[in-house]
């Protein structure tokens, strides 16, 4: 299995839903995960994790052998773990590429460990270097299929595959098209599409993950599977203290797909009715600033509360105190925070092009351009305790059957029918 | 020979339009006429006009054997009255062949006898006029909205005179007796209870073409010995359903229509089974053995009770907030809005916003003109919250004239 985030180091829903099907999927199958980076502190009781930051890499290359008799010997070792970077900040190492380049020169013993940042400008070179080191690693390995999880994996699956013939699976968790309003052509969307069309099957998070693959992908439905996410237990924590207004919340990174404007503009259609409701934007991402001139603009950046980056302890705290939670996504694959929302009890206002509406049937739901729709929605829980409290309740229904075991064991079962084709 | 009472329901809403919050205090009619008309054209065409038109063949064919009941609601009637005149007519011609019974019923098919005992009898009375009126036949025999049925609502509707009242079979009630017999509801009454007997009444207009079914398809001459075994023969067999059965909840394509000729005749030809209207029964004979029925039942959903209106706090808040209107609106007197506040007290008004096993309840999700039981409750409220303004605003002024009047009295005899 191929990842790119993993606890405990997380950056946005990826790491999350990777280790959720992962812990279960362990107890069905052997795994190996190979990630960029892992910490040793960090591990799986079934399962084989190796971080590329974590382990010295031996290429022992016989020049006189043909190319696919080569033997690499894995190591892994305890190293020092680079500090993780915010993404809004450029950086890479430049490690790397001097070992890499030592790979091809010496051709003979490499060793040393890679490298690379998540995210940053030259995450192409990085998606790169991982699909080269992990297809190293691979060969060493025996495995009866490949896993990969997004498309920064998906370069390493298809070496992989060609090097080995094994069957891949590839995770969609979310699409350039979701991410990027203008994503068809980009590179990354021709990595994804090269990979979708190569790949023996797909898992999608949502059937509106899967609606996109075919629309945007041309990619046959057939080989498509969704299997939804899961969400771990997670008691609710008590109201922390006691307020006096209502509030409604957003949630999640201040970029386009997310739909932060939107939610700015329902704020103002609220607003223009119901004076007295407050608006939390926690989160941050590139539209930050331009959210706060939007406030402005509309004259109500009284009701409308930026917190910046969270943590995941004071998500609960503010959860605690959130009338109602709104995600009004323009294109969202899954939408894990929605779960962890009402896992505490909050009830959801969720826009249609969210994966997440398709697990949780007593979520309110709208297109997520909609405003008046979402802004009626609004007002009508915060005002009406009877449509709160029956929310909430059958909410909890829905949340019984969202559970990572189901997830895991319909990935098996494709698994098996993978590997018996 | 024991007497099949045949009872067919008519009822449509006047369903709301999705009224935003936006748009409260501004709101110039709450009902969806679009939608209302279009539901009632296609019902028309695919039940009403199709099933009146064999009904009348097959009564004016049969003589008298032919005997049915019917009951339309209120609201029913007032939307033939604005949108299919001619399907008032094809119900009216049955009317005159004196072979159809029509019964009482709150005249806007609401909840109110379990909400409000004087609003229950101001219905009644209504509806009770409307069907002299419209079909000459004064009821004698009352069925409340959708079945509910206990002990004091027995009493109360032989308080307003009638002599019989329907209502569900239920097992637990009967405590192993049969449905078949004719019940009064405790040993002083003089009101004669007709239970539904829910299994050969479902078997009609849930079954009959459910191909999962073990008895499928269900033949005429099945359904006939059924009906005349003697295990379960007493004095009446009451079938009772949806007129929308014909055509509508059961497609014209499953046979039904033929199905319904076909069983009549074959009832009319049985030696030990007749037709009956309910007047008839209880003209030949009253009850003696007591339904004891202590607690409210009805005939929908599998548990027979009120939950499907009342059973989650979003039905009880809305209807609390309803019915706490009335007091305004008998203080106003306005007829126009009275019959505003009234239509919203049709019972599928909270029927859309139950909760129970959606999304999967299939038979709640045909019904309901929303696509949640959520938004069904958003968009009723707020249409209450208009009428609340409305009806404060209109008090306002009342009292300011009032006011004004008294001045002009006090100024005078100065």
């Amino acid at each position: 299995m191929l990842g790119w985030e993993f606890p405990p180091i997380l950056n946005g829903g990826l790491g999350v839903a990777c280790h959720g099907l992962c812990n279960e999927l362990q107890d069905l199958a052997d795994i190996t995960l190979i990630i960029p980076k892992s910490k040793s502190t960090f591990m799986m009781k079934n399962m084989e994790l190796i971080g590329l930051d974590q382990c010295q890499l031996k290429f022992k290359r016989f020049t006189e052998e043909p190319e696919t008799t080569r033997h690499y010997h894995v190591d892994s070792i305890k190293t020092h773990l680079s500090p993780y970077k915010d993404m809004d900040h450029s950086f890479f190492s430049t490690d790397w590429s001097v070992r890499e380049t030592r790979i091809r020169e010496e051709e003979s013993v490499v060793d040393g460990s890679v490298d690379l940042e998540l995210y940053g400008n030259d995450m192409m070179k990085n998606v790169g270097r991982f699909a080269h080191s992990a297809s190293l690693l691979a060969d060493d390995k025996t495995f009866d299929l490949i896993h990969a999880h997004d498309w920064m994996t998906f370069p390493a699956g298809m070496a992989i595959k060609s090097r080995t013939g094994k069957p891949l699976a590839l995770h969609v968790h979310s699409l350039e098209t979701d991410r990027n309003p203008n994503g068809l052509g980009t590179e990354t969307y021709n990595i994804e599409k090269e990979a979708l069309e190569n790949a023996d099957v797909i898992f999608a998070v949502s059937s509106w993950t899967k609606f996109n693959i075919v629309k945007h992908y041309h990619i046959k439905e057939e080989k498509i599977f969704t299997v939804h996410n899961g969400i771990n237990g997670n008691t609710p924590i008590q109201l922390t203290h006691l307020k006096n207004f209502k509030t409604a919340l957003f949630l999640g990174r201040l970029t386009f797909q997310k739909g932060p404007e939107i939610f700015i503009k329902i704020a103002k259609k609220v607003l223009s009715a119901v004076p007295d409701i407050h608006f939390v934007i926690a989160g941050t991402g590139d539209k930050f600033t331009a959210l706060i001139d939007q406030a402005i603009s509309y004259n109500i950046s009284n009701r409308i509360h930026f917190t910046g980056f969270l943590g995941r302890e004071s998500v609960k705290r503010l959860l605690s105190v959130t009338d109602v939670y709104v995600m009004p996504s323009i294109s969202e694959p899954f939408g894990l925070s929605a779960l962890e929302a009402a896992q505490q009890d909050v009830p959801c206002i969720v826009s249609r092009q969210s994966g997440v509406g398709e697990v949780l049937n007593h979520a309110l739901k709208a297109d997520y351009w909609d405003i008046e729709k979402i802004a009626d929605y609004i007002i009508a829980v915060v005002n009406n305790k009877a449509l709160k409290e029956e929310l909430v309740a059958n909410t909890k229904k829905d949340l019984e059957k969202v559970d990572w075991h189901a997830a895991a064991s319909k990935t098996h079962r494709i698994y098996q029918q993978l590997i018996n084709h | 020979m024991t007497s099949i009472c045949l009872y067919f329901q008519v009822h449509q809403p006047f369903r709301i339009k999705p009224i935003s919050f936006f748009d409260i205090g501004q709101v110039e009619s709450y009902d969806d006429d679009h939608q209302n008309l279009r539901i009632l054209n296609e019902i028309a065409d695919r039940c009403y006009l199709p099933a009146n038109e064999l009904l009348q063949s097959l009564i004016e064919e049969s003589g008298e054997q032919i005997k049915l009941n019917f009951s339309i609601s209120g609201t029913a009637i007032e939307q033939f009255e604005l949108y299919r005149p001619d399907v008032l007519s094809s119900f009216q011609r049955l009317a005159k062949t004196g072979q159809v019974e029509f019964l009482a019923e709150t005249y806007y098919h609401s909840l109110a006898s379990v909400y409000s005992p004087r609003e229950f009898t101001d219905q009644v009375h209504k509806h009770r006029a409307k069907i002299k009126s419209v079909f000459g036949q004064t009821p004698q025999v009352f069925r409340n909205t959708e079945l509910i049925y206990h002990n004091t609502i027995a009493k109360a509707a032989e308080d307003l005179g009638f002599k019989a009242i329907l209502c569900e079979g239920v097992d637990h009630f009967l405590g192993g007796k049969s449905p078949n017999h004719m019940y009064k509801p405790t040993v002083d009454s003089n009101i004669n209870c007709f239970l539904r007997n829910y299994s050969l009444s479902d078997d009609i207009a849930f079954r009959f073409s459910d191909d999962t079914w073990s008895e499928y398809p269900l033949t005429v001459p099945k359904f006939t010995r059924w009906l005349e075994n003697p295990t379960n023969r007493g004095e009446v067999i009451n079938l009772y359903m949806d007129y929308e059965t014909f055509g509508e909840h059961q497609a014209k394509t499953t046979g039904i229509f033929e199905f319904l000729r076909d069983v009549l005749w074959s009832i009319v030809r049985s030696k030990n089974v007749t037709l009956a209207t309910f007047s008839e029964v209880i003209r030949e004979q009253n009850a003696t053995d007591i339904y004891d029925v202590p607690t409210p039942s009805s005939w929908a959903d599998t548990e027979r009770d009120v939950s499907a209106w009342c059973g989650n706090e979003m039905q009880r808040d809305a209807l609390k907030r309803l019915y706490d209107l009335e007091q305004k609106i008998r203080l106003l007197g306005n007829e126009e809005l009275n019959h505003s506040w009234s239509k919203l007290q049709t019972s599928d008004h909270f029927y859309y916003m139950s909760t129970k096993n959606w999304p999967d309840n299939e038979i709640h999700q045909y019904f309901s003109p929303f696509e949640s039981p959520y938004e069904a409750y958003i968009y009723f409220t707020n249409v209450l919250k208009d009428l609340e303004l409305y009806l404060d605003y209109h008090l306002e002024v009342k009292q300011m004239t009032s006011a004004g009047e008294n001045s002009k009295i006090l100024a005078l005899k100065n």
